[in-house]
């Protein structure tokens, strides 16, 4: 290596602080005693420091026109998508038109509407998917149970104006305030009765063995629970199981039988005003989450896209503590409302523990028997 | 895409991969839009965090012990918070209209930015004389720090030892249209 070199080599070992051992000594005698050496580590100071500089003004170039790829590639993927889901919609309504020209002709054969005289009325739902639907509705003799009669309950999503979803502060979607709940925990018990169904609201976990129906010689029923009586009225409105001071003494079983449908606790929540939540929209391989607190309100913000229909965020209390919970389409993220920058979305395991039991999805028992009370 | 994936691609060089990183920019706006800040304010942190980030993934420094989303929002906050509290300290408090005392200063700046500049445009006009693969092999080595092993596979040189000289002939050929008088006037 020429002399040059050999100092080039020094000096940036030592710019770069990689000198070792006698390296150093070399160095400090350099620099001490040749004035030569002392001005090339003065110019090369200034020059490495002019590269750095270049380096990262040219990177920031560079970055601006990845930026740029990298929206285009995420409005490419969009694209196709929306387009399939328009595609979707017009082939289903074709669908729709089609199913309907011909049950109509197979039906109107002899100039009356017999279609309207079927007892399973029919339906074709576009929108989830191009099928025919027979079960879906009450058939003509049931009793319609109005469920849900808690005010701002959700029993149906689509009632929601998704287009009232308002764009939040740096280009994010707010999920409706509706889909953000709250419960305290443990859940007060609710249910609607109509003599041969009981709906239980708030935990779809309770095991059918803990479940016994009785009634007394007035045709009145009640439900045993945890060794506690329950008095059962007529009701097509969600209202909380009261207990019954009595204490009761089970006798023979009847013939008569009772369906028991255990419902999610969506019914039993009400609106969560402390917590809003929103998320970016954007197409991610693994969402992260990350909570914030502004004025005194919690933000749950969510990186990465979600299914608004089939989103809720749960704020369990138990005490003075709060459990926050995503459940996306079935799926349940228990959340760490400490997480101040993103974190994974992990999925819990619905079997967990009791309170994730909480989202379990609604069951209905094998119809239970119904004891007389001595 | 996974971290893994991205820091694995950019360890070789595949610069391009940062651009997978922009899929995390918009939690930073909103984090900053909520914090006395706007957009560009998070646009322009955000780059400064994807400069650290790459260059400790050349440089061989970057722990991969937390997700890079998480890397990332931690350089815009703390970033973030530093840019607030410069701005409070040289904030003049509401209501004081006095005229500000440093005029004399303001000229001095200027000429100082002036004599910066003018080094700094003579500084690249020398290394634009360069011509590759040195001004590349330069940039990576002395911006990105990338090691020596790293560049000569990027450059296909024989082994670090040899990159290493093409290095030292690179700066000696940058020095050779620099002269030190310039410098130290342009300083």
């Amino acid at each position: 290596m020429s002399e040059d070199l050999k100092h080039i080599d020094l000096i940036d070992k030592y710019l770069n602080k990689k000198l070792k051992g006698s390296e150093v000594l070399i160095f400090q005698e350099l620099i001490e005693k040749d004035d030569a050496f002392k001005k090339e580590v003065e110019i090369l100071e200034k020059v490495y420091e002019k590269i750095e500089l270049r380096g990262e003004r040219n990177l920031k170039k560079r970055l601006d026109v990845y930026y740029k790829e990298y929206l285009e590639e995420v409005e490419k993927q969009a694209k196709p998508k929306g387009l399939y889901r328009q595609l979707m919609i017009v082939s289903g309504i074709a669908a729709a038109i089609i199913v309907g020209v011909i049950i109509y002709n197979s039906f109107d054969t002899n100039g009356s509407n017999e279609i309207f005289k079927q007892h399973d009325p029919i339906i074709v739902d576009i929108e989830e998917k191009d099928s025919l639907k027979t079960n879906d509705l009450p058939k003509q003799n049931d009793v319609i149970v109005q469920e849900n009669i808690t005010k701002d309950t959700l029993s149906n999503k689509d009632e929601i104006h998704y287009d009232n979803t308002q764009l939040a502060i740096g280009g994010l979607q707010k999920l409706p305030k509706e889909f953000v709940r709250s419960i305290n925990y443990p859940i007060a018990l609710q249910y609607t009765f109509n003599g041969t169904k009981l709906e239980l609201f708030g935990d779809p976990s309770i095991p059918s063995l803990q479940l016994q129906l009785l009634k007394d010689n007035n045709n009145v029923y009640f439900l045993s629970y945890e060794g506690h009586f329950y008095s059962l009225t007529k009701t097509a409105s969600n209202i909380p199981l009261t207990t019954t001071a009595k204490q009761l003494e089970v006798g023979e079983p009847t013939q008569e039988k009772i369906t028991v449908e255990l419902q999610g606790i969506e019914a039993v929540s009400s609106l969560e005003n402390n917590l809003e939540v929103s998320f970016t929209g954007e197409q991610l391989i693994e969402k992260t989450y990350l909570f914030e607190e502004k004025e005194g309100k919690l933000q749950l913000i969510i990186n990465g896209t979600i299914d608004l229909k089939k989103t809720n965020v749960y704020a369990v209390r138990d005490n003075s503590k709060t459990a926050y919970y995503l459940l996306i389409d079935k799926k349940l993220y228990l959340l760490n409302s400490k997480t101040t920058t993103p974190k994974s979305l992990k999925e819990t395991y619905i079997l967990t523990n009791k309170q994730t039991q909480l989202f379990r999805e609604n069951r209905i028992l094998p119809p239970k028997t119904v004891y007389l009370i001595k | 895409m996974t971290d893994q994936a991205i820091i694995s691609q950019l360890k070789k060089g595949n610069e391009v991969y940062l651009k997978h990183l922009y899929a995390h920019l918009e939690m930073v706006k909103s984090w900053v839009n909520n914090n006395s800040g706007n957009d560009e304010d998070a646009y322009d942190l955000f780059q400064e965090a994807i400069i650290v980030f790459y260059k400790n993934i050349s440089a061989g420094t970057y722990e991969h012990k937390s997700k890079i989303s998480t890397y990332l929002f931690g350089i815009c906050k703390r970033q973030w918070y530093n840019q607030l509290n410069r701005r409070l300290k040289y904030e003049r408090p509401a209501g004081d209209v006095s005229k500000p005392n440093h005029e004399p200063f303001d000229s001095f700046e200027i000429e100082l930015t002036r004599g910066r500049d003018s080094l700094k445009n003579y500084i690249n006009q020398a290394f634009d004389k360069l011509g590759e693969p040195c001004k590349s092999l330069l940039e990576k080595s002395i911006f990105l720090k990338i090691k020596m092993e790293e560049i000569a596979h990027m450059f296909n040189y024989a082994s670090a030892h040899s990159a290493r000289q093409q290095k030292l002939r690179c700066i000696k050929r940058l020095r050779s249209y620099i002269s030190y008088e310039s410098v130290i006037r342009m300083k």
